[in-house]
């Protein structure tokens, strides 16, 4: 899921199988910024191969990389995003992005009211300007809640305690 | 430093065994003091292309929640699922 670095936060971070599998209802994930509740199929992979550009007050910024997506066990998936940034009159060009490592647990799964919710904790592994340092230094919590009906719906709230993280050398991709 | 909240929704609807589309608006508070919070729109899809490979892609305008001004962003990507 789920942003880049700066103004705009790309939340599209975490797997969306529905948009692979016909035979599934579709909710959100990528290419939405809005999170869904799904977790990827057990012992299943979803790769998303991707680029973003977000363009604000004559700024480009964005990002290329890899959102991998593995099913672990019934409601629990592992994801990892791993991506090189860019940003307009950055003089270093692209750069290796903050490392996204999260866990989409769904505790419910009501089939019989279509209704699906999941908490989805994520913690960036942050790169510092300095080169040749990482550190984990960010955590947020995502919950997030999906519908069935002639359409889908996937709503979400998220927050992201930066405060609790220790020197941020970068903001941290979505 | 401050700690941010995102909010946003998404409606998704499948028009075909191949195709979704969907629209969804979000908005992102400020990350740190002096930060403007952000809200975006967009209009999205996928279309399953072949064997384990679907094409999704999204793209919309944004509007500085304080200063109105709007910008624009766009998602190309590429899922493999197996």
């Amino acid at each position: 899921m789920s942003r880049s670095h700066g103004w705009i936060r790309h939340g599209r971070r975490l797997a969306a199988m529905l948009l692979a599998t016909a035979a599934q209802p579709a909710f959100a994930g990528p290419p939405y910024l809005t999170d869904d509740p799904v977790p990827t199929d057990t012992h299943h992979w979803e790769i998303y191969a991707y680029t973003d550009d977000n363009a604000l007050h004559g700024q480009h910024e964005g990002e290329a990389g890899f959102d991998i997506n593995y099913g672990l066990v019934k409601d629990v998936q592992l994801t990892t995003v791993i991506t090189g940034a860019y940003a307009s009159g950055d003089a270093h060009g692209m750069r290796l992005n903050d490392t996204e490592l999260g866990v989409k647990y769904r505790f419910i799964n009501d089939t019989s009211a279509d209704l699906q919710v999941s908490s989805i904790p994520r913690w960036c592994c942050r790169r510092p300007r300095t080169a040749g340092r990482s550190r984990m230094s960010c955590r947020s919590g995502r919950r997030r809640i999906s519908a069935n009906g002639p359409c889908s719906a996937a709503a979400g709230r998220a927050f992201d305690r930066g405060a609790a993280c220790g020197p941020r050398g970068r903001k941290a991709s979505r | 430093m401050r700690t941010s909240w995102e909010e946003g929704i998404a409606l998704s609807r499948e028009v075909s065994d191949a195709v979704s589309l969907g629209v969804e608006v979000e908005h992102s508070g400020p990350e740190e003091d002096g930060d403007h919070g952000v809200t975006t729109f967009g209009v999205g899809g996928s279309v399953h292309l072949h064997g384990p490979l679907s094409l999704v892609a999204s793209a919309g305008p944004t509007v500085e929640s304080s200063t109105r001004r709007t910008g624009a962003h766009a998602y190309l990507g590429i899922l493999t699922a197996f």
